[in-house]
């Protein structure tokens, strides 16, 4: 099918309605004929073929101005047979202007034009032709050129009505036209919305849904920062203990080192006091020497004893019995030696003996007290320094403890932070949460705005195609 | 080519549709109103009162609606009236004969009068004082019919021009040339 403007489809429309309105005419015709007495067959006939002209026209080329122009000519051609059946009535002649009034709804001036000179001919033809016949008295060409003046300011009149009627007519073509894009943009742009809204409140719920799960997750990861908080202040709380802990130990340590230095200080004492007790040893060792040498002397005195003791067993020998009491006294007396050299000489080998274990001791003793000595000077030596090296790394612990309590702390003011921004953000994904529900109750709104937009389009689509399809008599499907 | 059927079909149409609009349009806007009427030959020699004759043709549309009145007016007392009725058929004889109409039947009026419905008024004496239409124009279902203003008229010897005759051509010349197409004559 071929796509015709809006005028186009106007001039096709209103070309059929005057093809109805010529055949609406027969039936007329037909009572005209049976009350004035006038011919039937010119009443039916007269018509079809006058109807033959138009609805050529029509065939050919239904939206034509030319169409528009043969149903004009067509017109007052009936309106001759109706004055015809008329019997010429001069009312009849009414039918004349009411048509070329009716001529206006062309909206276009060349019909008007075409029937005003189709009277005109006509009734200037039978001037020259019928004089005596075209009025009912003796009328002048000046009467002709009346009716003729007349005819022209009705058509002059209908032609700028029809000027008018035909810019109504374009005015309506733009409307209609651009109403109809309105409501297609509109309708698209309905669906669209209505697409739109969908997606939304798809990743709307989706968005919902996500954010319910991420307030599980927050609950969730505050419950764990919260821990996490509790740990932290408990960790501080250890971190504390630990470091009032180590700092004992640091005391703890410094006191062993104290000690120590005590230590190595009463070794150092022990050491003077052993070297003096050696001292004191080497001084009874000369004691020793000393009564060794006495011991000499009394084993000297014991020889000379026990000489003396045998002089005087001889010379009480020699004193016979005067000297037998003193020879038993000799004998006693040098069996006294004899025995005090003994004496003398165990004692003496003791001394010897102790002398010898004394200087053994105080030299073993001297060798040992130097070797405990140097040992516990090493031992306290290497002490104190493990002393301070844990004292150091006290030290270090205790720093770092410290460097670790204040990290707590900092970690325990980012988790009190960190649980409050959770916190704040648990509070705004419940607020995004809250918000999305309402999203979802606008989208939804939004959803039924636009499908009873959509409805609206189509209605209005619907009353866009019914002014098209009624201004131009174009199917509405 | 289907241009130019087309145009010619066009031309020819509209030149046909307007000559022959013309031309039945000449059926009813002639006068057949004659001067030379042989009045002589249908009115009688002698009468005793004023009388109308009415010339009526039974195919006339107009004559027809003249007869129709005629019926429903009656017949005039103290006037002789005549009703000519031209035609085969009779379907007012009967009923204007009813009337008091005297009624004569003629199969032609060639040679008496161009067309009807023609009116004449006579005097006592039989002397023709009016001769022509019933109305000023044709004669429609809605024409003011005049006859009695008109006898009225000249039997009170009021001067007026005689109305025009306007409806069917009774004389077969006449006929021929109005309507060589055997349109409305048959």
């Amino acid at each position: 099918m071929q796509n015709l403007t809006f005028r186009e489809n106007y001039n096709k429309k209103i070309n059929k309605l005057f093809l109805i309105v010529g055949l609406l005419h027969i039936p007329i015709f037909i009572g005209m004929a049976w009350f004035f007495k006038t011919e039937y067959s010119i009443a039916v006939l007269a018509p079809l073929i006058i109807l033959l002209g138009p609805l050529m026209g029509y065939l050919r080329k239904p939206e034509s101005i030319i169409t528009s122009c043969l149903n004009a000519f067509a017109m007052m051609c009936f309106s001759g047979i109706m004055i015809h059946l008329g019997k010429g009535m001069i009312e009849m002649h009414f039918h004349i202007f009411m048509l070329m009034s009716f001529l206006v709804i062309f909206g276009h001036i060349a019909p008007a034009i075409t029937a005003l000179l189709t009277v005109a001919v006509h009734h200037i033809g039978f001037f020259f032709f019928l004089p005596s016949s075209l009025f009912n008295y003796d009328a002048t060409f000046g009467v002709v050129l009346i009716h003729a003046t007349f005819a022209a300011v009705t058509t002059l009149g209908c032609s700028i009505i029809t000027r008018k009627f035909g810019l109504f007519i374009d005015v309506q073509e733009t409307v209609v036209t651009n109403l109809g894009l309105v409501v297609k943009g509109n309708k698209k742009l309905s669906l669209s919305l209505q697409e739109i809204s969908s997606q939304i409140s798809h990743s709307t719920n989706s968005q919902a849904s996500s954010v319910q799960e991420t307030v599980a997750t927050l609950e969730e990861i505050t419950k764990m920062v919260e821990m996490t908080n509790k740990n932290i202040k408990e960790t501080e709380t250890n971190a504390k203990e630990s470091f009032d802990v180590a700092e004992t130990g640091k005391v703890s340590v410094s006191g062993v080192t104290g000690s120590m230095q005590n230590i190595d200080e009463s070794n150092k004492k022990m050491v003077t006091e052993l070297e003096k007790n050696m001292d004191q040893i080497q001084e009874v060792t000369k004691l020793f020497n000393q009564i060794a040498e006495k011991t000499s002397i009394i084993n000297d005195i014991v020889f000379q004893t026990k000489l003396l003791s045998f002089n005087a067993s001889v010379e009480a020998a020699r004193a016979g019995e005067h000297g037998k009491g003193f020879a038993v006294v000799a004998e006693e007396i040098g069996n006294l030696a004899s025995v005090s050299g003994l004496a003398s000489t165990e004692i003496n080998a003791l001394l010897e003996s102790s002398i010898t274990r004394v200087n053994k001791i105080v030299n073993d003793s001297s060798k040992n007290m130097e070797s405990i000595s140097t040992q516990g000077k090493s031992v306290i030596s290497d002490g104190i320094k493990k002393s301070d090296e844990s004292i150091e790394i006290i030290n270090n612990v205790v720093t770092n403890i410290k460097r670790n309590s204040e990290l707590m702390k900092s970690i325990a003011t980012a988790s009190d932070e960190q649980s409050k921004g959770v916190t704040e953000i648990a509070d705004a994904i419940k607020t995004i949460d809250s918000n999305n529900h309402v999203n979802i109750n606008k989208v939804n709104e939004l959803i039924k705005l636009s499908t009873e937009m959509n409805e609206e389009s189509e209605k209005l689509e619907e009353v866009v195609k019914n002014i098209n399809s009624k201004l131009t008599g174009e199917n509405a499907a | 080519m289907k241009k130019y059927l087309f145009w010619t079909f066009i031309i020819c149409w509209a030149s046909g549709v307007s000559l022959t609009i013309a031309h039945i349009h000449g059926f009813h806007l002639v006068n057949f109103q004659n001067e030379k009427v042989n009045e002589s030959l249908i009115i009688p020699k002698i009468e005793e009162s004023w009388g109308m004759i009415h010339l009526l043709a039974e195919e006339c549309g107009c004559s027809q609606t003249v007869a129709e009145y005629l019926i429903e007016r009656g017949k005039l007392k103290g006037t002789s009236e005549k009703v000519i009725l031209v035609g085969s058929s009779t379907q007012y004889s009967s009923r204007l004969t009813d009337l008091g109409f005297e009624i004569v039947e003629a199969n032609y009026l060639d040679g008496y009068i161009d067309g009807v419905p023609m009116l004449i008024i006579h005097n006592k004496k039989g002397e023709v004082k009016y001769s022509g239409g019933y109305a000023n124009g044709m004669i429609t279902p809605v024409t003011k019919i005049v006859d009695l203003k008109l006898l009225a008229q000249v039997k009170n010897n009021i001067k007026s021009k005689d109305l025009i005759v306007m409806g069917c051509a009774v004389s077969k010349e006449i006929q021929k040339e109005l309507d060589p197409m055997g349109l409305k004559y048959n």
